[in-house]
């Protein structure tokens, strides 16, 4: 579900459709998700931007319906500059977002456990800091596993 | 008491509603409540609303048009940063809903 392979520390990226675009990239690299899945997320985060308040900074949720997933999994991104995102409750209203997970969910129901889960680290302001702090995948890893088994 | 019926919405109709309505499932069950959900995309909240016999909304992306049931806003429950407040509101609104039905 969440893999080393699907971490990127300090992402360089300097917008949220370069940081969406280098996470999907891992998800079709390991073949969990159809090609039209990095167009149908941009596509669905330009409509409907996923932002969301936490504790001192904003975390994005990108993801698109399951018809463009072959396989679950979840990708995350720390970033060196914050990002700009439109915050899920006020699309107009740009934040800069400082820790992305992409979601790839390929059947909801299936898997309101791992949402659920989610969910959790998403409202643990420790855990969030400290996937933001990390300096390894595995580092990661413990923090999202401890919760996401 | 009865079943209540709730409408979840967001971008996808799948993802964030599908969170709030799990947890809301969770959060009302230990009050005695018990609820069913529909998670659906901000387009087909008034669809589903004049055709099907929901309580209220609760939603993660704004919603437009006149919903003629109350509209809660369920960012708050998603982070968790406004959990009790959130769920505050649902009670109120739960036990308007009820106690119109009682009179």
């Amino acid at each position: 579900m969440i893999r080393p392979e699907f971490v990127v520390l300090q992402s360089q990226a300097s917008s949220a459709e370069e940081v969406i675009r280098e996470l999907s990239e891992l998800f079709l690299r390991h073949q969990i998700v159809k090609e039209s899945y990095p167009e149908a997320v941009l596509n669905r985060e330009r409509e409907y931007p996923t932002a969301l308040p936490g504790k001192g900074f904003f975390v994005a949720i990108p993801h698109t319906d399951s018809s463009h997933v072959l396989e679950s999994g979840i990708a995350v991104a720390t970033l060196q500059t914050p990002v700009r995102f439109g915050l899920m409750s006020d699309p107009d209203k740009l934040v800069d977002v400082s820790l992305v997970f992409l979601l790839a969910v390929a059947d909801p129901r299936e898997h309101l456990a791992l949402l659920k889960r989610l969910m959790e680290i998403l409202s643990d302001t420790e855990r969030l800091q400290k996937v933001l702090g990390a300096s390894s995948a595995d580092e990661v890893l413990d923090v999202m596993q401890t919760s996401i088994a | 008491m009865r079943t209540l019926n709730i409408l979840t919405v967001c971008g996808s109709g799948t993802i964030s509603s599908t969170m709030v309505a799990q947890k809301l499932k969770e959060a009302l069950a230990a009050d005695g409540i018990s609820i069913t959900t529909t998670e659906v995309k901000p387009t087909q909240v008034l669809g589903h609303v004049e055709q099907g016999n929901y309580d209220f909304v609760v939603n993660t992306t704004p919603v437009s048009g006149n919903i003629p049931i109350p509209v809660i806003n369920g960012v708050g429950f998603l982070t968790g940063l406004e959990e009790e407040e959130f769920l505050e509101e649902v009670r109120q609104v739960i036990s308007r809903i009820l106690n119109n039905e009682a009179n």
